[in-house]
C-alpha cells in the first residue's frame, strides 16, 4: 500500500509542477512585456475596455525576427503598421510623400536629390535625419544583415557592388547634403528611381540605435524590450519571439497621416489553416495575411477574400527551363504552351477571384493599350508544333515544379491534363517541394511556377525583374536564360523618361522576343487577397502586400460579434 | 540504485554525440544550402551560389568551412553550454529551446497526469466487466480514438466546441496548464494515448486476474475491492508504466502537429522551423533536448519498475 501512497504523492507532486506551469509570474525567455510608452495616461485616451478597438491579425508563420531591414518574409506585410516608406505609393499608380517630402533629379537622371520632410520624427521624438537613410541603406546592403530585396531597389547606387560583397561597409553613391538632403549617384540614368525606392522596406531606421561600430546590424534593437524608435503609426510593445506574437499602440510622436484609430494592434501566429479560418469566424481574430482553404470562400465570404479589387501588377508564371529535355527543343515548348489554356486554369484555381487569367506579362501593366497576343489556347497550333518536336516519339517525363499551394497545384493539374488531352503527353509529375526529389530529379524540372511582377506600373521594370538575364527567374528557373537582344532592348527602355511612348514600345518589343523563346506560360494575373472580415474599415493593400495608410484602418465595432 | 543513473548517464553522452554527428552529416551533405533555403522563395537571383553576395554571408557565417571543422567547432561549444546561434533569425539557441522546452514538457506531463487518472482506471473498468456492455463501449471509445489522427481529431474538436457550440474559444498559444485554452490542446493530447494505456491496463489486470495468487485472496474471502486494489492492481502497474513511459516520449519528442495546430511554441514546432530552414543548431539543439527527456523519461521508468515489483527490487539487491 506504501507504494500507491508513493504513486500518489507522485501524481500530486507533478499536478503542483503543473499548476506553478500554469500562471508564470514572468514571461517566458524571449518574451518581453513593455509598459504603455505612449506618455499617455489610460484614463485619459484608453476607452473603456468595451469599446476598445483592438485588432488582431493572424500571421501564417512564427516570426521571430521582426528586424525591419530583412526585406523579405511574412513580417514585412506588417512592415508598414510601425515603419514608414521613403515614399508612398497608392493602388493606382500614384505617388506621395512620405520620408522623403520631395525628390528631384540631374537632366540625365543619374544623380537624385531627395529631401527629408523636416516634421518627420521617430517615435521618440527625435528627427529623422539623412544620416539615417544613409545608414540604413549602407546596412541593408550588407551580406549579414541578409535584406531579400535590396538589390531591387539599391543596385543601381554607385558602390553596390563593394558593399553586398562586403568589402565596405559606406556606399560612396549616397552623400549626405545637409540634416535633412540626400545625393544619391547612380552608375547608368534611372528615369524611375524615385518610383523604385517607394517602399516600406528600404524606409530609414534610427542608426544610432540600429547599427553598431562595425557598421553591421545590431542583433534584436528591433525588439521592444529595447525600445526601437519607429517611424510609423504604431509603436511595438511587447514582443513574444517564441510564439512569435507581438502588440503596437499608437506612436504619440506619429507625424504623418491622421491619428491612428486602433488602440492596440495584436499579431499572433497561427501557422494551421483550419485553426486560423476558425478564429476569424468566431471573432477573435480580424485580418488573416493568407493561410486559405479551399472553403475558405464558402466559409467567409466575398470581402474576405478580395475579389471586389483590381489586378495587380504581377503574374503568376510558370517559367521553362529551354536546357532540359524535351524543352531544349523550342517546338516541343511551343507546343506545351499553345495546347493549354489558361483562361480553365485560372477558373479552376481562382473559382471566385480574384484577379484574371494570365494572357503576356505586359497585360497587367499596359492594360487597354496595344499588347502582344497571348500564345496559348491554340490547339491546331499545338498539334503542329508537336509534329516538329524531336521528341514526340519519346516524350521525357515533364515536371513542374512550385506547386506548392492549393490553386498551383489545381493550376497545374488543369495544365497536365489540357497536355494529355490535345498532345497524349501521359508522363508528368507535380513538385511541390523540390526537396521531395532527389538530387537527380531535381535537375530535371522544366516547369516552374513562380511570380513575376513589379511594384508600380512599369512595362521596362516588369521585364527587368522577370525575363531579363539578371532577374531571378531567369537565373534560376529558367536555367540561366539570356537573349542579348532581349537584355538590350529592357536596358534602352530602362533609361528613357517614363512620360517617352518609346519606353513602353522598347518593352513591348522586348516582351515579342521573348515570347519568340517560348519559355514561359502565362497563368494568371493576381488580385490582392484582403483576408480582412467585413467590420475591419480601410484595409487596403499595395503590391508588397503592406496596409496602405495603416493610421486609416479601423474597426465598425457594431458589426463585430 | 546510485550507480546504475550513473552509467545510464555516462551512456547518455557518447549516444548524443552519435547522433548529433548523424544528423549534421544529414543536414550538410543532404539538407540543402542554409543560405539558399534562407533566400529561396525571394532572393533567387542574388543567392545563387558564386554571386558575391552569397559568397560573402557564407563566409561570415563560417559555412564554407570542412564539415569536420564546422561539427567539431559546434561541439566544443556545446560543451560549453552553448547552443550556438540560429541561422534563420540569430538568436541564441539555448534560450530558444529554454523557453519551448518547459511549454512541451507541461502539456507531456499533464497529458500523462489526464491519461493516467483516466486510462488506468478505465482498463481496470473494463477488465473487471470483461465483454460487458461497459467493457465494449470503453473498448470501442479507446479504438475511435486511436484511429483518429491528431491532425483530424484537433480540428473536429475545434468545429464542434468552438464553433457549432461555442464553449470554448479557438485555442491559440500556450497560457499555462490550468486555463481555456489548454482544455482542447490536452484533451487531443492524452486522447489517443489514452487509449493504448487503456488496452495495456485492460489486458494485465485480466491476466493478473487470473494468477493463483488472486484466486487465494479470493478463497480467504477477501472483499473484491481490497483483492483488486492490494493484490491485482501493482503487479498491473509494472506493463502499464511500461506504456506510460512511451507514451511520455513520444509526447515530449513527437507533439509537433498539437503544436502547429494550436500554435503552442514548443519543441516540435521549434525542430520544424529548424529542419525546414536546415538551420543546423536549432535542429541539433533540439535533438540533444529530446534525447535528454526520453532517457530521463526511460531513467525514471526504470527506478519505478522496483518500486511496484518487489521480484526485481530482490534481483537488484542480490545482484548488488
Amino acid at each position: 500500500m506504501n507504494h500507491f501512497r508513493s504513486i500518489f504523492a507522485v501524481l500530486i507532486i507533478a499536478t503542483l509542477m503543473l499548476t506553478a506551469c500554469g500562471t508564470p509570474a514572468t514571461p517566458a525567455p524571449g518574451a518581453t512585456e513593455i509598459p504603455d510608452q505612449s506618455g499617455i495616461t489610460p484614463d485619459a485616451t484608453v476607452p473603456t475596455l468595451a469599446e476598445e478597438k483592438i485588432l488582431t491579425i493572424i500571421s501564417p508563420t512564427v516570426n521571430s525576427d521582426l528586424s525591419p531591414l530583412r526585406g523579405g518574409g511574412t513580417a514585412v506585410r506588417f512592415q508598414s503598421l510601425w515603419w514608414a516608406p521613403t515614399i508612398q505609393g497608392d493602388r493606382a499608380g500614384n505617388f506621395f510623400p512620405a520620408v522623403f517630402a520631395s525628390w528631384s533629379s540631374s537632366p540625365d537622371f543619374k544623380v537624385w536629390t531627395f529631401v527629408i520632410d523636416p516634421t518627420a520624427v521617430f517615435s521618440d521624438g527625435s528627427p529623422i535625419t539623412a544620416e539615417d537613410v544613409k545608414g540604413t541603406w549602407e546596412l541593408i546592403t550588407q551580406p549579414l544583415t541578409k535584406h531579400q530585396r535590396v538589390s531591387l531597389f539599391l543596385s543601381g547606387i554607385v558602390g553596390y557592388e563593394d558593399a553586398v560583397a562586403g568589402n565596405t561597409t559606406t556606399l560612396p553613391g549616397i552623400v549626405v547634403i545637409d540634416e535633412k538632403t540626400l545625393e544619391v549617384t547612380l552608375k547608368t540614368p534611372d528615369p524611375v528611381f524615385f518610383k523604385r525606392i517607394a517602399t516600406n522596406l528600404i524606409g530609414p531606421v534610427k542608426i544610432s540605435q540600429a547599427r553598431g561600430a562595425d557598421g553591421q546590424e545590431i542583433a534584436g534593437w528591433w525588439d521592444a524590450k529595447n525600445n526601437p524608435a519607429v517611424s510609423g503609426p504604431y509603436m511595438p510593445v511587447a514582443m513574444d519571439l517564441n510564439a512569435g506574437s507581438s502588440e503596437y499602440i499608437p506612436n504619440p510622436n506619429w507625424w504623418w497621416g491622421s491619428e491612428p484609430k486602433l488602440d492596440r494592434i495584436k499579431i499572433i501566429a497561427v501557422e494551421d489553416g483550419a485553426t486560423a479560418l476558425l478564429m476569424v469566424q468566431n471573432g477573435q481574430a480580424d485580418v488573416n495575411f493568407s493561410n486559405d482553404l479551399p472553403t475558405t470562400f464558402d466559409e467567409v465570404g466575398v470581402d474576405y477574400v478580395g475579389t471586389n479589387q483590381n489586378p495587380d501588377f504581377v503574374i503568376q508564371v510558370f517559367w521553362i527551363n529551354p536546357l532540359i529535355a524535351p524543352m531544349d527543343d523550342i517546338n516541343c515548348r511551343k507546343a506545351l504552351i499553345m495546347a493549354a489554356n489558361p483562361v480553365d486554369m485560372f477558373a479552376a484555381s481562382h473559382p471566385h477571384g480574384p484577379g484574371a487569367a494570365g494572357t503576356t506579362l505586359l497585360t497587367p501593366i499596359l492594360g487597354d493599350k496595344e499588347t502582344n497576343q497571348p500564345l496559348t489556347n491554340n490547339p491546331e497550333g499545338a498539334l503542329a508544333a508537336f509534329a516538329l518536336c524531336s521528341y514526340k516519339d519519346a516524350m521525357p517525363k515533364i515536371f513542374i515544379g512550385g506547386t506548392s499551394n492549393a490553386q498551383a497545384e489545381i493550376a497545374a493539374q488543369i495544365l497536365v491534363e489540357e497536355w494529355r488531352q490535345v498532345l497524349g503527353i501521359q508522363e508528368t509529375e507535380l513538385v511541390p517541394a523540390m526537396d521531395s526529389l532527389s538530387v537527380a530529379d531535381q535537375a530535371k524540372v522544366q516547369f516552374f511556377r513562380d511570380d513575376a511582377g513589379a511594384r508600380f506600373s512599369d512595362a521596362a521594370t516588369m521585364l527587368l525583374n522577370s525575363v531579363h538575364s539578371g532577374s531571378g527567374a531567369a537565373q534560376s528557373k529558367m536555367g540561366h536564360y539570356k537573349n542579348p537582344q532581349v537584355d538590350t532592348l529592357i536596358e534602352a527602355a530602362l533609361i528613357l523618361a517614363p512620360t517617352d511612348p518609346n519606353r513602353d514600345l522598347k518593352a513591348l518589343e522586348a516582351e515579342k522576343t521573348v515570347m519568340e523563346d517560348y519559355v514561359y506560360f502565362p497563368w494568371v494575373a493576381e488580385g490582392p487577397m484582403m483576408h480582412q472580415m467585413p467590420w475591419v474599415l480601410n484595409w487596403l493593400k499595395n503590391y508588397d502586400w503592406q496596409v496602405i495608410d495603416p493610421w486609416n484602418v479601423d474597426i465598425d465595432l457594431s458589426l463585430r460579434p | 540504485m546510485l550507480r546504475y543513473i550513473l552509467l545510464r548517464l555516462l551512456r547518455w553522452i557518447p549516444g548524443v554525440v552519435f547522433l548529433l554527428l548523424i544528423i549534421y552529416a544529414l543536414m550538410f551533405f543532404g539538407g540543402g544550402d542554409p543560405i539558399q533555403i534562407m533566400f529561396s522563395r525571394e532572393a533567387t537571383d542574388v543567392f545563387q551560389p558564386g554571386n558575391p553576395r552569397y559568397e560573402a554571408l557564407k563566409e561570415e557565417l563560417g559555412l564554407n568551412r570542412p564539415f569536420l571543422m564546422q561539427f567539431g567547432d559546434y561541439l566544443w561549444k556545446v560543451v560549453h553550454g552553448n547552443l550556438g546561434v540560429s541561422l534563420r533569425d540569430g538568436r541564441s539557441v539555448t534560450e530558444e529551446v529554454a523557453a519551448a522546452l518547459p511549454i512541451t514538457a507541461t502539456i507531456a506531463i499533464a497529458a500523462t497526469v489526464i491519461i493516467t487518472l483516466i486510462g488506468i482506471p478505465l482498463g481496470v473498468i473494463a477488465a473487471l466487466n470483461q465483454n460487458a456492455w461497459i467493457d465494449n463501449v470503453i473498448l470501442s471509445m479507446a479504438l475511435f480514438f486511436w484511429g483518429i489522427p491528431t491532425f483530424v481529431l484537433a480540428p473536429l474538436l475545434m468545429v464542434l466546441i468552438c464553433l457549432r457550440f461555442p464553449i470554448l474559444p479557438v485555442p491559440q498559444g500556450w497560457t499555462g496548464v490550468f486555463t481555456q485554452n489548454a482544455i482542447i490542446p490536452l484533451t487531443v493530447a492524452s486522447l489517443r494515448p489514452m487509449a493504448l494505456v487503456i488496452r495495456q491496463a485492460r489486458s494485465s489486470v485480466l491476466d493478473v486476474l487470473s494468477e493463483d495468487y488472486i484466486r487465494t485472496a479470493r478463497a480467504k474471502g477477501l472483499p473484491e475491492w481490497v483483492t483488486i486494489v492490494k493484490h491485482a492492481l501493482r503487479p498491473v502497474l509494472t506493463p502499464v508504466v511500461t506504456q506510460m513511459g512511451i507514451v511520455m516520449s513520444n509526447l515530449l519528442a513527437g507533439s509537433l502537429i498539437l503544436e502547429i495546430v494550436f500554435g503552442i511554441p514548443g519543441i516540435g514546432r521549434l525542430m520544424r522551423d529548424g529542419i525546414l530552414n536546415n538551420d543546423y543548431s536549432v535542429l541539433l539543439g533540439c535533438t540533444m533536448v529530446i534525447l535528454a527527456m526520453v532517457t530521463l523519461t526511460n531513467l525514471l521508468v526504470d527506478i519505478t519498475y522496483p518500486i511496484l515489483d518487489p521480484r526485481l527490487r530482490q534481483a537488484q539487491q542480490g545482484d548488488s
